[in-house]
């Protein structure tokens, strides 16, 4: 369900992440003073339980206009249109 | 991020002997500002593609990251070491993209009056990228199949060292 007053905030994946949602960058529609569990909810209605299950792994880290955020804290943090929210998973580079 | 940190992240290759020219040119520059004395050390490091593949061998490695945040990342990295040892200068050039056993992925370059500094600044460059930046290995065997590389305890253990002596 969307509506004219809804946030868009831009939900991107990468390596592992990225192949199990088929996607790059995905657009959620959120109603207003939605948080990150709200968002996670969306994802599940449009990916799949197992996806959402993946990006709550405790070793996934979560970082909201390419900040990394406590989850914890974060939770109920209202997003706004605009946000980039990525969900990265353990790095290794170097 | 001030002139004396470079950051790239690029596809093709780079090119120690002038990463090592560029950053003499810097330290001169800074010398003629008395930034900080005569540069006396420069010390360099090169991570290479290598096969971790238990199997049949690595055929080739793809390396992805989160552009705008990596950049990000790399230069709190280099200003952490800026803070820490009395540096002229640093350098983080890592690759992205397809890369092949052997080929160059990752540059650092840390320039001090000291060799000491210059030496534990360009190991803690590398233990930090390797645990905070946003970069993603996925190693393809000769055999065809694709995996992402698994994060390695020893990286975040080689962080915890130079956390517990600062």
């Amino acid at each position: 369900m969307s509506g004219a007053d809804d946030v868009l905030v831009s939900v991107r994946f990468f390596a592992a992440l990225r192949e199990l949602a088929g996607v790059e960058v995905h657009t959620c529609p959120l109603p207003q003073g939605s948080g990150l569990a709200d968002l996670l909810a969306d994802l599940g209605a449009a990916f799949g339980p197992a996806l959402v299950d993946a990006l709550q792994e405790p070793n996934v880290r979560v970082a909201v206009n390419q900040t990394l955020i406590e989850i914890g804290s974060s939770a109920n943090t209202s997003l706004q249109t605009g946000d980039e929210v990525a969900f990265l998973p353990p790095v290794t580079g170097g | 991020m001030s002139t004396h940190q470079r950051i790239l992240i690029q596809e093709g290759d780079f090119d120690v002997a002038a990463e090592y020219a560029a950053a003499r040119a810097r330290t001169a520059e800074r010398e003629a500002t008395a930034a900080g004395g005569a540069c006396g050390a420069i010390a360099s490091f090169v991570g290479l593609v290598r096969d971790q593949l238990s199997g049949p061998g690595l055929e080739e490695l793809f390396l992805e990251h989160y552009p705008g945040m990596t950049e990000a990342e790399l230069a709190r990295v280099e200003a952490a070491a800026h803070e820490r040892w009395p540096l002229q200068g640093t350098t983080i050039i890592h690759r992205i993209g397809d890369l092949a056993p052997g080929d160059n992925i990752v540059l650092v370059v840390a320039a001090s009056r000291h060799r000491h500094a210059a030496f534990e600044a360009a190991e803690f460059l590398m233990d930090y990228l390797k645990s905070k930046a946003p970069f993603w290995k996925k190693e393809t065997g000769v055999d065809g199949n694709g995996a992402w590389v698994d994060a390695r305890e020893s990286d975040e253990d080689a962080l915890g060292r130079w956390q517990q002596s600062s």
